[in-house]
């Protein structure tokens, strides 16, 4: 269905090859303005047009990426950019974009660039893997390669600007995803957030509601832009995470060691509806799948790897499945098609108990 | 029936809200236009004083005419001129919002001076995390964690040291 997008893109999920399955990605998003230009909300269409001329000619001389692609947004089909919301856990703003924007995605599909959203330049990059520190140098990188071609708007008071006051300063976002179905399910999840010692951070569920962790999935972020350096937003943000998945480890440890009967019909209810449900919706089936995490590690499943399962959060989405099918399914169908692609997966999986 | 303020007896425009204010059991309602200014002056909770109205009308962005009004409603900025033109405005927006790190928040308060950004700059590019650094940090927090008795954490750190060797020595 998209064959201009990168291929890692369009066939393969950021969570085939996670290194910890309880911190699966690491999230870093850099914002920057670029003088002279009035924020992007202000530009008429002859600057906007300009600015992302600029913009766009700068990315073709970066060496930090592997063969960076630039699309400009009316180029991509509403399906094309909700598949790249899914791919980088990013919700709405894609969808919404309009005339003299652009999207940068590179060869791995592990950094994605706005043009002339919010702000000029939004630069993420994420991994997969507990070097976190990789992806950080990468972004440091880019960011350095990027501000020797164009002047990023800087105050000493007020450092990079930005145009949402909260984003100004370091302009640095940092997101840990983390996934804590032992914690939430043992109760112990507000405890230990306290005890992670999140000031300075905050934690925000999947589709930013604070008020449910869909999929059992935590996304932690920094919480100040302005009055720290990078280093510490990193440091304390990384220590605030390991704290939090070491809690979760131990949380899954007590799970197996007490063999709940509760959590063990959870797992298989869980299962049940993935595999034998005739529709499924998309909340129901993260929070079945996240069991089913759960369920596979604590080695009550059998017949999956835990990338099979972790790939199938992204798979299981809208936009993915409309690629997968390489069709658009249509609202109505949509659940159907959900439950067999689901059902298919898990065709050869069961639970040992 | 509700009716428009006495002040818009006179206004012409179709009405577009409905101002409704309920004291104990005592409700009133007023209707008025889109630009009503006595909706303006109770949304602000009171009259603006002469010299509030005419800084309002004064003071915009001359790059981008934002306005303090748009600033104060929190919406976005619309150019770097506007950090300069509003300093003074956005310092209170960032303290009202929390938005500056504590550690300088209580600074801040007493002297609106001091510098707010404690991170890289153009010519000062945010750190990049050495392997060294990163060695440093984790002995640091596994010296930390075994003092504080936190074993499980230390095991953690622990495996990320010896995960890091492991990987520094194969390249």
């Amino acid at each position: 269905m998209s064959d201009k997008l990168p291929p890692t893109l369009s066939t393969r999920t950021p969570w085939e090859e996670i290194k910890n399955p309880i911190w699966p990605m690491t999230s870093f998003i850099l914002r920057r303005s670029v003088n002279p230009y009035l924020f992007p909300a202000q530009l008429d269409e002859a600057m906007a047009s300009q600015a992302l001329s600029l913009f766009q000619e700068a990315f073709t001389h970066v060496k930090t990426l592997d063969s960076p692609k630039i699309f400009s947004s009316n180029e991509l089909t509403p399906t094309e950019r909700e598949l790249i919301a899914e791919h980088f856990l990013e919700p709405a703003k894609l969808q919404k974009s309009g005339p003299n924007q652009a999207i940068v995605l590179d060869n791995p599909s592990t950094f994605l660039g706005l043009l002339n959203f919010d702000d000029h330049l939004e630069l993420r990059m994420f991994t997969t893997q507990e070097d976190w520190e990789v992806s950080w140098n990468r972004l440091c990188q880019l960011e350095k390669e990027l501000g020797a071609l164009l002047d990023f708007s800087f105050n000493p008071r007020f450092g990079y600007l930005t145009s949402s006051l909260r984003d100004c300063g370091t302009g640095l976002k940092i997101r840990a995803h983390l996934h804590l179905p032992g914690l939430i399910l043992k109760g112990q999840l507000d405890e230990s957030l306290e005890a992670a010692q999140l000031e300075g951070n905050r934690a925000l569920s999947f589709e930013a509601d604070p008020g449910e962790f869909i999929g059992d999935l935590l996304h932690l972020e920094n919480s100040f832009s302005i009055g720290i350096p990078e280093n510490e937003i990193l440091s304390s943000l990384i220590k605030s995470a390991s704290h939090l998945a070491i809690s979760e480890k131990k949380a899954r440890e007590e799970l197996k060691t007490e063999e709940s009967a509760h959590i063990k019909d959870l797992v298989g209810r869980a299962f049940g509806l993935l595999s034998h449900s005739y529709e499924l919706h998309a909340k129901e089936t993260l929070g079945a799948l996240s069991l089913l995490r759960l369920g596979l590690s604590l080695g009550w499943v059998e017949g999956l790897k835990d990338s099979d399962l972790s790939s199938l959060y992204f798979f299981a989405r809208r936009a993915h499945l409309h690629h997968l099918e390489n069709q658009t399914i249509s609202q109505e169908e949509l659940p159907h098609k959900r439950s067999q692609f689901l059902r298919e997966k898990l065709r050869e999986s069961k639970l040992t108990f | 029936m509700s009716e428009r303020p006495v002040e818009c007896s006179g206004c012409q425009k179709p009405i577009k809200y409905c101002y409704k204010v309920i004291e104990g059991n005592a409700i009133s309602t007023s209707e008025m236009c889109a630009d009503c200014p006595i909706l303006t002056s109770k949304l602000r909770q009171g009259p603006q004083s002469e010299s509030e109205e005419m800084q309002s009308q004064v003071l915009c962005c001359h790059k981008c005419h934002t306005t303090i009004e748009a600033i104060q409603r929190n919406s976005p900025l619309g150019c770097s001129e506007c950090y300069l033109v509003f300093e003074g405005l956005i310092i209170e927006e960032l303290l009202k919002q929390e938005a500056i790190a504590p550690r300088l928040r209580a600074s801040i308060e007493v002297n609106r001076s001091i510098p707010l950004h404690l991170g890289g700059s153009p010519t000062k590019a945010p750190q990049e995390i050495t392997l060294s650094k990163r060695l440093q940090e984790l002995n640091s927090a596994l010296n930390e964690a075994l003092n504080k008795e936190q074993y499980e954490e230390a095991a953690y750190l622990r495996d990320q040291i010896k995960e890091l060797m492991k990987k520094e020595h194969e390249r």
